[in-house]
């Protein structure tokens, strides 16, 4: 046996073990600080700096402290700094290549804290693997819109507007110098008043003359009726033309009159107009708050999502990498080999954290959070990750409840929901927007908000509400601020209570924001007091200037009603005098027509008597002869 | 120092019957091709140490198979994969898996289980093949490399002398 057995040998190996074993013991720890660094670096892209790692075996557990992790874009200061954290794990699954952590503590975690060393990282460690972090917006880029309030000079609106008084008056000018033109051709054949009075004249000179010949004196009536009959005809024609010409011009006259009152209207609708023009529309701070947050916004936006984009992969990273290892090329595979998986009786992923406490150290108090179930396969673990955190009570801040869970138990329906909510948290000095012509900033305001939201299958869908209280705003006077910011300023500085409430939404990738505020209403009624003090003196000098343009034409046009007038009352007057006549006339005409009727019954009477007279004689001489002949032929 | 040297280097080539000398050659084999630090390894080196076998052949052969590990690697990645696949031994592979000593063996692993394999069933051959192989070269080889110069050169270094002296044995 013993030409076989090397019993020193046994001392040999028990060497090594003792070797390996006090080796593992004493160097696990800067082993693992080490693994920690590196793997950090790695994963974080950003410098990892842990102070010292020790190793406890019963229980098995770590003890680090120091944790450093640098701002990827501040190497002079930290994200995230932990000044201990111990952690039992379990043994068995750390054996089985499995990390496994039963209660994790973290004391005294503080963010942003300065670094004695710069963190940055040799340039090709240093690229990020997600996106780069979002930029703080430039200032110099972010120029709010001016909706230009700035009032123009009346007669400057005056000299360069065409009004349409004008037009119309220019119009109605030549219209009415038109009609003028065919009122003086049509006044020229009229019958003049003269030639009325000559008519009248003649029709007072006939008288016809009694001769004592009722024949003759008939004669001469009804030459007289005649006469009367032909200057009544021509008196009728005459005013006929007459009634014509007034009728038409009466229709220049009510024409004119129109137009007139249109050119006293339209100086109406060019108020209208030019008010509408040019004084600002309430549009234009439709919204505006969006404006003035919505940069903040979108910024802290996209910095959660940074965040989370960093925190996505590991969410389902192992089943991620498993699955990946199957599609390995041969020869990576080859290489490392592949760990076959084979059913559990207890399913563990490989990383898991069952349960982490902590607490963050901020400037006013310390907030406590509780992480759950963090795993590398949740999948496996079968139970969604879950992060509070809350403070109550602290110096600056009533209320702070922060819970999140991440649900990744189905890859493929992802379900993560988050839900804040603050109460009375005092804001100091926040600055709202660094834009060059507002840079506005809050100088103190009470907060309340309530923020949920959801993200499933990387799309997001997250609403806040928030409230300000006893808010100041603060906005520094700028040199050449126009009048809109000055407006802005002075309404602000006025405004203390107002609401913001927000919805993002759309892909993972590209959300949606939009901001809504009741600092829009807020802004116009303000806005809108102080402005409308100057837009009642602009209007009340647009409408007088307007008004004094339009007397002015419509005093040019004075003169053609005048002349209407004037002509239609000449008119008036020529044609009475033609009535009288013509009345005159006829009365003349009746008379003589009654004289001429009377001159012809008394003639016929005449007539008649001699009739009779010759009948009688004829018949007495036919009685006369009869008798003759009686006696002639009397038997 | 070179009394040390040499004393490790007897130590090294104390066991220098051909049995020894092969059964150091197959531990190296398992060790050599399998990767390195497996707990089976750990047994590896138990019997090596234990069991007398020859030490520099051990660590000689080590090196040469670790570095034909590289190239057999592939195949032994097939080879795991197939036998970790197989139905039949699934329920033992499973029972194995959620048992903590056993996974902490990584015997799961594709590229460790088929290297192990291959090395257990080559370890018969190799032994039985080694010593026949061995036993040629002492019979028909060994005066001829004993006329290298590059062995005289060695031969007649000082190092080999006092080591000759401490072991009181040709080292070919």
């Amino acid at each position: 046996m013993s030409a076989w057995i090397r019993w020193p040998g046994l001392i040999a190996f028990a060497v090594i073990m003792l070797i390996v074993i006090l080796g593992f013991y004493f160097f696990a720890g800067p082993l693992a600080r080490h693994a920690i660094e590196y793997n950090g670096t790695e994963m974080l892209g950003a410098k990892v700096d842990l102070a010292s790692a020790e190793m406890q075996l019963s229980p098995l557990g770590f003890e680090l402290r120091d944790l450093q992790i640098t701002h990827p874009d501040k190497p002079m200061s930290n994200a995230l700094q932990i000044e201990r954290i111990t952690f039992q794990m379990d043994l068995w699954a750390l054996l089985a290549g499995q990390v496994d952590i039963r209660d994790m503590s973290l004391q005294a975690v503080r963010l942003n804290t300065p670094r004695r060393v710069s963190g940055a990282l040799p340039k090709a460690k240093a690229q990020p693997k997600k996106d780069s972090k979002p930029a703080t917006p430039a200032p110099a880029e972010q120029a709010l819109p001016k909706p230009s309030i700035n009032l123009p000079k009346v007669k400057d609106i005056l000299a360069k507007e065409t009004l349409q008084t004008e037009t119309l008056y220019e119009q109605t000018q030549s219209a009415f110098e038109q009609n003028k033109q065919q009122w003086q051709q049509r006044v020229a054949k009229l019958a003049k008043r003269d030639d009325f009075k000559q008519l009248a004249q003649r029709l007072k000179n006939i008288k016809p003359k009694k001769s004592g010949d009722r024949l003759q004196d008939i004669k001469n009536l009804n030459d007289a009726v005649e006469e009367v009959k032909r200057i009544k005809k021509q008196v009728r024609g005459d005013l006929k033309q007459y009634q014509e010409s007034l009728t038409q011009l009466r229709s220049y006259v009510k024409d004119s009159e129109k137009s007139i009152r249109a050119l006293r209207q339209s100086a109406s609708g060019d108020l209208t107009r030019l008010k509408t023009k040019y004084t600002p529309k309430s549009e234009n701070l439709a919204n505006y708050s969006a404006l003035l947050f919505g940069e903040k916004g979108e910024y802290w936006t996209k910095e959660a999502l940074y965040w989370y984009q960093l925190l996505e992969p590991y969410l389902e990273k192992a089943t991620k990498e498993y699955e990946k290892s199957q599609q390995q090329d041969i020869q990576t595979q080859r290489a490392n080999g592949t760990m076959v998986r084979f059913k559990t009786f207890q399913p563990r992923p490989d990383f898991l954290i069952r349960k982490a406490s902590f607490d963050l150290r901020r400037p006013n108090g310390e907030w406590q959070g509780e992480l759950k179930d963090a795993s590398s396969d949740q999948r496996v673990w079968a139970r969604p990750m879950r992060v509070s955190l809350q403070a109550d009570k602290q110096a600056n801040l009533e209320q702070l409840r922060i819970n999140a869970v991440f649900d990744h138990t189905k890859p493929d329906q992802s379900n993560d929901k988050f839900e804040l909510t603050v109460g009375a948290y005092q804001l100091k000095d926040f600055s709202v927007s660094e834009s060059k012509d507002l840079p506005l900033s809050l100088k103190s305001a009470r907060v309340d908000l309530n923020m949920n939201g959801v993200l499933i299958n990387k799309r997001l869908d997250a609403k806040l509400n928030s409230n300000f209280t006893s808010a100041q705003f603060f906005i520094e006077k700028q040199k050449g601020e126009n009048d809109f910011s000055k407006l802005i300023r002075q309404s602000l500085e006025n405004i203390n209570a107002f609401d913001i409430n927000s919805q993002i939404s759309g892909k993972l990738s590209h959300p949606k924001l939009s901001i809504s505020s009741d600092l829009d209403k807020l802004l116009k009624k303000a806005i809108g007091e102080q402005f409308q003090k100057q837009l009642r003196a602009f209007e009340t000098e647009l409408k007088k200037s307007l008004q004094d343009k339009a007397d002015a034409l419509m005093a040019k046009l004075t003169p053609y009603t005048q002349q209407f007038n004037a002509v239609e009352k000449d008119l008036n007057t020529t044609q009475n005098d033609a009535q009288n006549t013509l009345k005159a006339a006829e009365n003349k005409l009746q008379s003589y027509q009654q004289q001429l009727e009377e001159k012809k019954r008394e003639k016929q009477q005449e007539l008649d008597k001699k009739r009779k007279a010759l009948d009688d004689k004829k018949q007495d001489k036919l009685d006369e002869l009869k008798n003759k002949l009686k006696d002639k032929f009397k038997f | 120092m070179l009394s040390t040297l040499a004393k490790i280097l007897a130590i090294l080539n104390s066991e220098t019957r051909p049995g020894q000398i092969s059964l150091a050659l197959v531990f190296a084999m398992i060790m050599g091709l399998t990767p390195l630090f497996s707990m089976h390894n750990a047994v590896v080196l138990l019997l090596v140490l234990v069991l007398r076998t020859n030490l520099s052949m051990f660590l000689a052969a080590l090196a040469l198979f670790s570095a034909l590990a590289y190239l057999f690697d592939p195949l032994f990645h097939q080879f795991g994969l197939w036998i970790l696949k197989l139905e039949q031994l699934n329920a033992l592979w499973t029972d194995m898996y959620n048992s903590g000593f056993w996974r902490m063996t990584r015997f799961n692993n594709s590229v460790l289980m088929g290297s192990l394999a291959a090395s257990l069933i080559l370890f018969v051959p190799m032994l039985l093949l080694s010593n026949m192989m061995i036993g040629q070269y002492r019979h028909r080889f060994r005066n001829w490399v004993n006329n290298w110069q590059l062995i005289k050169l060695i031969k007649s270094s000082k190092l080999y002398q006092v080591y000759q002296a401490v072991s009181g044995s040709d080292a070919a």
